[in-house]
């Protein structure tokens, strides 16, 4: 292959791969949404509390890495309680985007708490997947890419299955379709909530876990960066649509690493930000055309 | 298509989706008249008013206000030409006191002898109409449910219409609303507005309207005088069903 | 002394922002976005007095109407989306500003020094107040003029017919088109102003500090916009400065609060949320207010029932 297709094609492996994390984010934002019909935006502190967490163990008592994921996922859910507390369970209608203002007064609290229990400098993490690329053919692949590729697989076959073949997954899409007629059937919307939450505050510790592996330190400011990254995927794919979420996620990692590589670093995140809008403005729908609300 | 129509839908169409609110409707709504639309729930009368007032587009036919073709138009247009509106359930600025809901309406106040612009004038005046007089700088919020509905024909009258769409003005009423009601729809059409009503509440439609027209899913299936409506099988059946229409 | 003027020119300069917030707030559009419009301004008027010889007025009105033009530019495909969609988006434009700001490059050799906008370093030496010899209180005296202008003409706004159109929109905009109101151009001219607001804000800030860099117009530049009004009040114009106040005096007048800012920020705007969503000074404050200073006439006679 002559040598720019080589670099296009290995850009375009580690986009899927590395947009499957941010195919993750889009999809806890996508659930909540779909069920809860509100943004969680501070979704991304859950996500960087989690990883916080999970270095209590690692710094205290050297762990091996399935442990902290396992404590990202713990903290992460602990989180995701508090903001449900706060941001949901005790709202009271006044201004339409209330649920939302307050989820960013969240994110901010929690971005704040973090700073100032760790200062604000990055904390090293772990990186149980070594340094070396592995070869795939002409292609070098790096480990921690292919593991959060893994691992986004594993989540999604699980979503996927407790969506569609579990009961709890069946009143989580009654709630999501036609919350009323839910409710007269039996569901508690307050116990699907909660354990909506629950979820995607779990999908948020692997996420932690992930990003901070792959980017080698935890740093605050990751919250917001993942939040920014969370919103253009979710709207790319349409609010509500969870297959949308992910082909979103994937589109938008292709199109970071092809444009980093040829347009170089400082272009990505602009990226990201033009697509969000160009999408809001022409397609509110998103890619799949879910949920024109 | 007469001249003498203020306002002429021809074969109007709306669908959502497969859904058919509006089939092919055709009516003509005289000049300085009182026109009833009446119909089961559901028969399209309010989609009808949304379409002629712009804030749903036709999905066929056409509108015609005073000759001119508005069909498609925004709304806000459509109001400018001179078409008024109140809803079924009152869309008041709440926010606001009374008086500002009827200030944002005011298109052009009418000149007064003196050459200025009388606005705040104007708004008392249709305050004052209103029997609002002394509420002008109440929140809507605190004003009953009468007061609100007068308000919101204040508001609409604000906007100078020549035709004003009522629709179900009359829900909820008591006697005595009911009866302020009538006085003020037989006066707007002394002063030559014409006055196009959704209703329910027959009393109010028989005593006042000059034509009637009946929708049922959508399309029109009778139109006439009171007394023709009254008499009309399809009519009868339509609100009350095939069976009890035979014992009728 | 310096301090306090430091902090009272910090506070007019931040009632700006707020005012824009407030300005597409009451047209039912939050925007998350304002603080692009701010750099928008800053970068503009810092060039016109650093980079091409112009005074202190012109080079403030260019950024205003430059940052004003380009509200209007964002104004129309912000009309397709609403609520949370437009906060989203309103965001994305703010985050493509300041990116645009980290990668722009325009600088001139000024005797010794390399001035203009350059990338990451930002925009530095905007040194017009400082080599005029005005002293701080001075230029305070040149902000607090302009706050004060700006701050009548949304007093007459609110006011006005104008003021009252755009809360009709906010409130229902089907319900204000079918009174004849212009959705399209309230809300678009709401975009524009509300631009041209910060744009001034920025204007004066880069002045004031003589210097501005990507960093300074970030989510938390953004988050302090919309808390000004959303704490202070939606109901009239004093709310978002009457926000500005007590936010910036309590962050930057009380050293323990500095640091904990944005939980000041955060937990505000949360507290705000679920107690009074319409803020300090809301419409129903605003409305007793009123009563209070002009008590009405009794009326003339009963209203018939």
């Amino acid at each position: 292959m002559p040598g720019i297709l080589l670099d296009a094609t290995e850009q375009l492996l580690n986009g899927l791969m590395y947009g499957s994390l941010y195919a993750l984010i889009g999809g806890g934002f996508t659930i909540l949404f779909g069920v809860m019909r509100k943004l969680n935006l501070a979704y991304g502190s859950t996500i960087m509390a989690g990883a916080y967490v999970s270095l209590i163990p690692f710094y205290l008592f050297k762990v091996p890495a399935w442990v902290m994921l396992l404590s990202s996922i713990a903290g992460a859910v602990a989180v995701g309680f508090l903001v449900e507390l706060v941001c949901f369970r005790f709202l009271r209608k006044g201004h339409e985007l209330a649920p939302l203002l307050t989820t960013i007064g969240m994110l901010i609290v929690i971005d704040e708490a973090i700073v100032h229990a760790t200062g604000a400098v990055g904390l090293d993490y772990a990186r149980p997947f070594g340094e070396e690329s592995l070869a795939w053919g002409p292609f070098l692949v790096r480990p921690d890419y292919l593991a959060i590729l893994v691992a986004a697989l594993a989540c999604f076959s699980l979503i996927f299955f407790l969506i569609h073949r579990t009961r709890l997954g069946r009143a989580m899409r009654a709630v999501a379709e036609r919350p009323q007629a839910a409710q007269i059937l039996g569901v508690s919307l307050r116990r699907i909530n909660v354990l909506t939450f629950a979820l995607t505050s779990a999908l948020a510790g692997v996420i932690g876990f992930f990003a901070v592996v792959s980017v080698g330190a935890a740093r605050p400011e990751l919250a917001v960066w993942l939040t920014g990254k969370g919103l253009v995927v979710t709207v790319l794919g349409g609010l509500g649509s969870l297959r949308g979420a992910i082909l979103g996620g994937l589109l938008l990692g292709v199109l970071e690493f092809e444009t980093m590589w040829f347009l170089g670093t400082s272009y990505r995140d602009i990226l990201a930000f033009l697509l969000l809008f160009a999408i809001l403005v022409v397609r509110p729908a998103g890619l799949a055309g879910a949920r024109a609300t | 298509m007469s001249l003498s129509a203020i306002l002429q839908v021809d074969r109007l169409s709306r669908h959502f989706g497969g859904l058919v609110a509006l089939n092919e409707v055709s009516l003509e709504v005289p000049r300085s008249s009182i026109f009833a639309l009446i119909g089961p729930n559901g028969s399209g009368k309010t989609t009808l008013f949304n379409v002629v007032t712009g804030v749903l587009p036709p999905t066929a036919g056409t509108i015609a206000f005073d000759g001119h073709p508005i069909a498609g138009a925004r709304t806000h247009e459509i109001v400018r030409l001179g078409i008024g509106r109140t809803f079924q359930n009152i869309r008041l600025f709440t926010r606001m006191t009374a008086f500002d809901n009827v200030r944002v309406a005011l298109r052009r106040a009418p000149r007064r002898d003196d050459g200025r612009r009388g606005d705040r004038e104007r708004v008392e005046e249709l305050l004052e109409l209103a029997g609002l007089g002394a509420k002008r700088d109440e929140l809507v919020e605190n004003l009953n449910f009468g007061e609100q509905r007068r308000l919101e024909l204040a508001r609409a009258l604000a906007t100078n219409p020549v035709l004003l769409l009522l629709d179900e003005p009359a829900a909820g009423m008591s006697a005595v609303e009911l009866a302020r009601l009538t006085a003020d729809i037989r006066r707007l059409r002394q002063l030559g507005k014409t006055i196009f009503l959704i209703e329910h509440t027959m009393d109010l439609v028989m005593e006042v309207a000059d034509r009637i027209a009946v929708l049922n899913f959508g399309e029109k299936i009778a139109e006439g005088t009171p007394a023709q409506i009254q008499a009309d099988r399809k009519v009868i059946e339509a609100y009350l069903g095939r069976e009890r229409a035979v014992h009728a | 002394m310096d301090y306090y003027v430091a902090i009272a020119s910090i506070i007019g300069i931040h009632a700006l922002l707020g005012l824009s917030v407030y300005l597409v707030a009451i047209s039912g559009q939050m925007s998350f976005g304002q603080q692009g419009f701010f750099a928008i301004g800053a970068y503009l008027a810092g060039m016109g007095t650093a980079l091409w010889g112009l005074p202190l007025l012109p080079s403030l009105v260019l950024g205003a109407l430059f940052a004003g033009l380009i509200g209007i530019v964002v104004g129309f495909p912000a009309l397709r989306v609403r609520g949370l969609y437009l906060a989203i988006a309103t965001y994305g434009f703010g985050e493509v500003v300041r990116l645009v700001f980290l990668n722009i490059r325009y600088t001139k050799t000024i005797g010794d020094r390399v001035v203009g906008p350059n990338g990451a370093e930002g925009f530095r030496h905007v040194r017009y107040v400082f080599d005029r010899g005005f002293t701080g209180l001075q230029f305070l005296g040149i902000i607090a003029a302009v706050v004060a202008g700006v701050a009548v003409l949304f007093y007459l706004l609110d006011r006005s017919k104008l003021g009252a159109t755009l809360r009709a929109v906010e409130e229902d905009e089907v319900a204000a088109a079918t009174v004849g109101i212009d959705v399209t151009r309230v809300k678009v001219l709401a975009f524009g102003a509300a631009g041209a607001v910060a744009g001034l804000g920025g204007g004066l800030f880069i002045h004031f500090s003589s210097y501005i860099d990507h960093d300074m117009v970030a989510l938390p530049l953004a988050i302090a916009s919309i808390t000004y009004p959303i704490l202070g009040g939606l109901g009239s114009f004093v709310g978002p400065i009457l926000g500005a106040v007590l936010l910036v005096s309590l962050t930057e007048g009380l050293r323990v609060l500095h640091e904990l800012r944005m939980f000041v920020y955060g937990g505000l705007i949360i507290v705000t949320m679920l107690v009074r969503p319409r803020g300090l000074v809301d419409e129903a404050l605003v409305l007793r207010v009123k009563r209070w200073v002009r008590p009405r006439p009794m009326p003339r006679g009963a209203d018939v029932p």
